[in-house]
């Protein structure tokens, strides 16, 4: 399952160790700088920064890294065909002839499509690098301490919980079918996908009943309390990250009017 | 389908951010107000939200050959309502963003207001329309196919805003004619993975259900009526 691949990562890589607050905050300003880019350079050169990091300092294997990097960038290269087919304006690069339809590429649309394409590899390198490279243990606590509501915070934590248990028994619950010839056709998928559902369904439900009762014993009244903290980062560290952040900004301003195909 | 990571320009990203916020906001208030009288509500619906990811990591066989996979908030927002459903999709997205690397944290607003705000709507409409008047079995299978392809037709929706081109609603039939057509039989699988797991749990445990006020009394006699089968006294 893909879940528990990231998940033991994100548990052991060489960054683990590293505070989990200078984490986030690094990959959020560098994704927030990814997003406002005018130009294809900028991303480009983040999702550089945030491979080598990923795959160089933190030792993330490969053979599990570019499946997660290449499958969205799949659905991207998708986008950019079509983004220079429907969006029109600037030169016409390409004109195909099929039948009687014309279909033209522009250079407006493949530029377009570029950009989106370029802040999409950006944006999904610094996804990742947070995703493995940070525990979701550790961003329980950061949510705590942005002051997001505890009804949320606690309901994200136990569900956090709660994914992996299900996830268990559902690969179980496949198994035994798959035993029984329960993937044979498609009525029979049909069919054992809907008991599968059902019966999750019904012990996620038992599952959470009990855990209410044994909360109950330790004297849950609807709040769930935590006593660790994670403390702040050291200053000289936020301080490298906001002048690689500014240095970034800048150079998004300067190639603003940078484009591929002129 | 989540819109990717990085895909929306910055002013439709905030903006989906603060238009599926003011939802979310309400369905924790709500929760708040639940969890006054009824402690045992937040780890129902954790067990709930982690049967909702769960459930969009099955792989759906469809008609054309193409596999998909179940949303689930149509089931969602027929058990417990928009609002709440609202807040499980974000959380449900926000796992997906960081345990699969499925969609993403610039367009996280974007994907809980196609996902967790219009799509159950939709489902929620088509419920309350039908309640009553067909069995219920029949009334989720369509809410269900209403709030999967309400999810896609406002995907659709939010990547015409994004990038209208020349002509906006040239751009939008053409995104329409990608998703919300094609997602149209995977639309109906849905439904039909739905319609069978609630005829299970009707069947199994109509306990929960009738908990839940989603159904009447009357539609399970198997359960809430003493048959009568004689025997000893």
């Amino acid at each position: 399952m893909n879940a528990n691949i990231i998940d033991r990562i994100a548990h052991n890589n060489r960054l683990r160790h590293i505070n989990p607050k200078l984490k986030v905050f690094f990959a959020l300003s560098m994704l927030l700088i990814t997003v406002f880019s005018k130009s294809v350079i900028v991303p480009l050169i983040i999702a550089l920064i945030m491979i080598v990091l990923t795959v160089f300092v933190a030792k993330v294997p490969l053979r599990i890294y570019l499946p997660l990097l290449l499958a969205p960038l799949g659905f991207g290269v998708i986008t950019v065909i079509l983004m220079g087919i429907i969006y029109s304006g600037g030169k016409e690069l390409l004109s195909i002839k099929i039948f009687n339809f014309t279909i033209s590429i522009y250079s407006y649309g493949v530029n377009l499509g570029l950009l989106v394409f370029s802040r999409m590899l950006g944006g999904i390198a610094c996804t990742l690098f947070l995703a493995l490279t940070t525990p979701m243990t550790e961003l329980f606590y950061i949510l705590r301490d942005l002051k997001l509501p505890s009804t949320f915070v606690d309901i994200a934590m136990m569900m956090y919980r709660y994914i992996f248990l299900l996830l268990e028994e559902m690969i179980r619950i496949t198994n035994a079918q798959n035993t029984r010839l329960g993937y044979k056709d498609l009525k029979t998928t049909y069919k054992s996908l809907g008991t599968l559902g059902a019966i999750l369904f019904i012990r996620a439900w038992d599952r959470g009943e009990k855990a209410f009762i044994t909360m109950s014993c330790r004297g849950y009244n609807g709040d769930l309390k935590l006593i660790k903290k994670i403390e702040s980062p050291a200053i000289k560290y936020i301080l490298l990250i906001v002048i690689v952040d500014i240095l970034l900004i800048a150079l998004s301003y300067l190639t603003g009017d940078f484009k591929v195909i002129t | 389908m989540h819109i990717m990571e990085g895909y929306l320009p910055p002013m439709w990203c905030a903006i989906w951010y603060i238009l599926s916020g003011i939802v979310v906001g309400y369905g924790i208030i709500k929760i708040n107000k639940l969890l006054k009288e009824m402690p045992e509500v937040k780890p129902l619906l954790a067990v709930a939200g982690a049967y909702m990811f769960v459930l969009s990591s099955l792989k759906l066989p469809s008609v054309t050959g193409s596999c998909s996979h179940p949303c689930g908030n149509g089931l969602s927002a027929v058990l417990f309502g928009v609002a709440i459903t609202a807040v499980l999709a974000t959380i449900v997205l926000l796992f997906q963003a960081l345990l699969l690397a499925h969609g993403g944290l610039t367009t996280l607003g974007a994907n809980i207001f196609s996902m967790g705000v219009m799509g159950p709507l939709a489902g929620v409409i088509v419920w309350k329309l039908l309640r009553g008047k067909v069995s219920s079995t029949i009334a989720v299978m369509l809410a269900a196919i209403a709030s999967d392809w309400m999810t896609y037709v406002t995907t659709a929706i939010q990547l015409t805003l994004a990038f209208p081109g020349d002509d906006p609603v040239k751009t939008l039939i053409t995104f329409l004619s990608i998703f919300a057509v094609t997602q149209i039989p995977l639309a109906i699988a849905e439904g039909l993975l739905t319609a069978i797991i609630w005829d299970k749990i009707k069947e199994l445990r109509p306990d929960l259900l009738l908990k839940l006020g989603v159904i009447d009394e009357s539609e399970v006699p198997h359960y809430t009526q003493v048959m009568e089968t004689g025997g000893a006294e």
